[in-house]
């Protein structure tokens, strides 16, 4: 082999050992003899690179392939007189807030009409319990002082900022407040900036008189625990034309759950409970079914390729597999979910690798029974493919990228997946195959 | 998916911008391959890709409306998918033969008669080979699927998109192409 032939079966080895490495489950490894000792794990691994959390601990699964939590609202008194229409607004209110915070797999419908029952279905891999908390909050804010400030003080301020009995209404409410917003200071920290009504700011710099480096709370969806309870400073009371602003002392990710809840009011309260574990729609066995008959699938097209091509043949075979492989990790690491548009795009994306192997394994063969040298036959089957593949690619980035911009909902897996089948195909064709086919193909006769 | 669905499929807003869409990606492929023949000659080719797409098309809509039938309703997303998957494979199948097509045509000349090239294009049984892989995957799927109740549609609806599609690249396009030719001689 020559240098570079060492250079590119190194290369292929890395990413199919790193490949899989990402494909596995969390394995236990555990071995305790009297040599050394080991417990560790292999694979599912959790790898945080800055503000990047990448979860390998599982594939990603659909509602409808695998189940997940049922969310109920149920409207409180409910008793209105056009009980469809309000359902419905309530369903957009639902779905725009899921959307703002950047929630793309769930599914939103009416549960009972009657009862007033909207249902929201999240997969496993949400945590259902804050999508309850973002979707049920009223957006109501209001904002509270001590009720004796006197008793303010560094000592005992986390004790009086937990206790709801010592704070009062100051009357501002979410009429007097115009705008709720997370900006970001010269070095980097996050702030809220109170924009309030001209009424509002009225009522803020009157009573701001009374608490110069006292608190004053931010209580939001009628909770009794405040989500910023800041110290009026001396700036502030001296300019109090201007938006008072926050820094620290808060948790970003309410607040921005917040300016959702804000700026998608809902009017009535909802009783919210969580039905965990509902079975997937399309049946309890669909996604081990399915993964099994494309298992089943892609051993009967290696057989194949092994019986028509013999020794090229299980080449063929082994790169597709690395490809295969190859396109797992990716998925995994692109935290795609696998649902119906998934599977569906991955049969393409399957079959047109499947045909270009054929075909390439075909040309070879053809070009072997008419004694071309072997490096001349290698390299006109890969290239009489070429524009044929260019074809295919730029349908398949074209549509995606045309539809990317025109679905919604589960269809952008379809999209998402075809993508990343295009990129393995290319990798399949131009690197993979070709490599394998000169490294193990033979020798020519001398 | 519920029938009276289906009856709107080839109108309805996602099908028919997903039509549109295929059809330009037809064009930009005749364009790409025979922008060097004669204008004519390569209306002649779009039209027959075009109308061999969209007959294929208004096949798929009836074998849905029928599978439907026989399941008593058919899931949306199920629909969504496959019709997903007719569009792309069935462009693709269409592309591949339009390479088929141009390769071989004699080199050199501007026009040329078509019904001579199409009777080899049939005898090139690579052709027909290079799909029959694509097959196996579809045929194991259906065989563990069929097992499964609900689950079977998918890929009966799958499996009836990729035999309009080869249909429709393998049978309708060469009709197409040699009713063209008498048309436009």
């Amino acid at each position: 082999m020559l240098k570079n032939d060492y250079f590119k079966a190194v290369l292929i080895s890395f990413l199919f050992s790193l490949s899989v490495l990402v494909v596995l489950p969390k394995i236990p490894v555990f071995v305790n003899s009297k040599l050394y000792k080991v417990d560790s794990y292999v694979g599912g691994y959790q790898i945080k690179i800055g503000s990047l959390n990448l979860d390998l601990s599982r594939f990603r699964s659909g509602v409808d392939v695998q189940g997940g939590d049922k969310i109920i609202l149920k409207v409180e008194d409910f008793e209105q007189q056009d009980k469809g229409k309000y359902l419905s607004s309530l369903v957009e209110v639902v779905i725009r807030r899921l959307l703002l915070a950047g929630y793309s797999d769930f599914s939103v419908g009416i549960e009972n009409a009657n009862n007033g029952e909207v249902y929201i279905l999240v997969p496993e891999f949400l945590d259902s319990s804050k999508i309850s908390s973002l979707v049920s909050g009223s957006g109501d804010i209001e904002i509270k002082k001590l009720k004796d400030p006197n008793k303010w003080s560094a000592e005992v301020a986390s004790e009086l900022i937990s206790e709801p009995s010592e704070w009062v209404s100051t009357g501002l409410t979410r009429q007097d407040i115009e705008d709720l917003r997370l900006i970001r200071n010269t070095s980097g920290q996050d702030q809220i900036q109170l924009i309030f009504t001209p009424e509002g700011k009225d009522k803020f710099k009157e009573f701001l008189k009374d608490i110069l480096n006292k608190p004053f709370s931010i209580n939001v969806n009628g909770s009794p625990q405040p989500i910023a309870a800041p110290v009026v400073s001396q700036s502030l009371v001296d300019q109090p034309n201007l938006d008072p602003v926050i820094t620290g002392g808060f948790e970003t990710n309410t607040v921005k759950d917040y300016i959702v809840q804000m700026k998608n009011p809902i009017l009535s309260h909802l009783n919210v409970s969580v039905n965990k574990g509902v079975k997937a729609q399309l049946g309890d066995n669909f996604l081990n079914k399915c993964i099994l008959s494309v298992l089943i699938g892609i051993l009967v097209s290696f057989v194949f390729f092994t019986l028509k091509f013999k020794s090229y043949g299980v080449i063929g075979s082994v790169s597709l597999m690395l490809s295969l492989i190859l396109f797992c990790a990716l998925f995994k690491v692109f935290s795609l979910v696998i649902n119906v548009f998934s599977i569906v795009s991955f049969v393409i994306f399957y079959t047109v690798l499947l045909e270009f192997t054929n075909l390439v394994l075909l040309n070879i063969s053809s070009s072997s029974s008419s004694s071309k040298p072997r490096n001349l036959a290698v390299r006109q089957a890969f290239s009489v493919n070429i524009e044929s593949l260019k074809l295919i690619l730029v349908s398949f980035l074209s549509f995606a990228f045309v539809f990317s911009f025109y679905v919604h909902d589960n269809t952008k897996y379809f999209l998402s997946t075809l993508v990343l089948g295009a990129l393995v195909i290319v990798f399949h064709y131009f690197y993979l195959l070709k490599t394998f086919i000169e490294l193990f193909g033979g020798e020519d006769e001398k | 998916m519920k029938s009276s669905y289906l009856a709107d499929f080839i109108f309805d807003k996602e099908v028919l911008s997903f039509t549109i869409f295929s059809l330009v990606l037809v064009l930009v492929y005749c364009y790409l391959l025979f922008n060097k023949y004669s204008f004519k000659f390569f209306i002649k080719i779009f039209l027959s890709a075009s109308l061999a797409f969209i007959s294929s098309l208004v096949l798929l809509r009836f074998s849905f409306a029928f599978v439907s039938l026989l399941s008593r309703g058919v899931d949306n997303q199920f629909v969504i998918a496959s019709a997903m998957f007719f569009f792309l494979y069935s462009t693709t199948m269409i592309s591949r033969y339009l390479i088929h097509l141009k390769n071989a045509l004699p080199k050199g000349k501007r026009t040329t008669s078509l019904s001579d090239i199409l009777s080899d294009v049939k005898k090139e049984k690579r052709f027909e080979l290079m799909y029959s892989s694509s097959f196996l995957l579809m045929l194991s799927l259906s065989i563990i699927f069929f097992s499964n109740g609900r689950i079977n549609t998918l890929v009966i609806l799958l499996l009836v998109s990729s035999i309009l599609s080869l249909i429709s690249c393998l049978f309708i396009l060469p009709c197409f192409l040699r009713l063209f030719e008498k048309v436009f001689k």
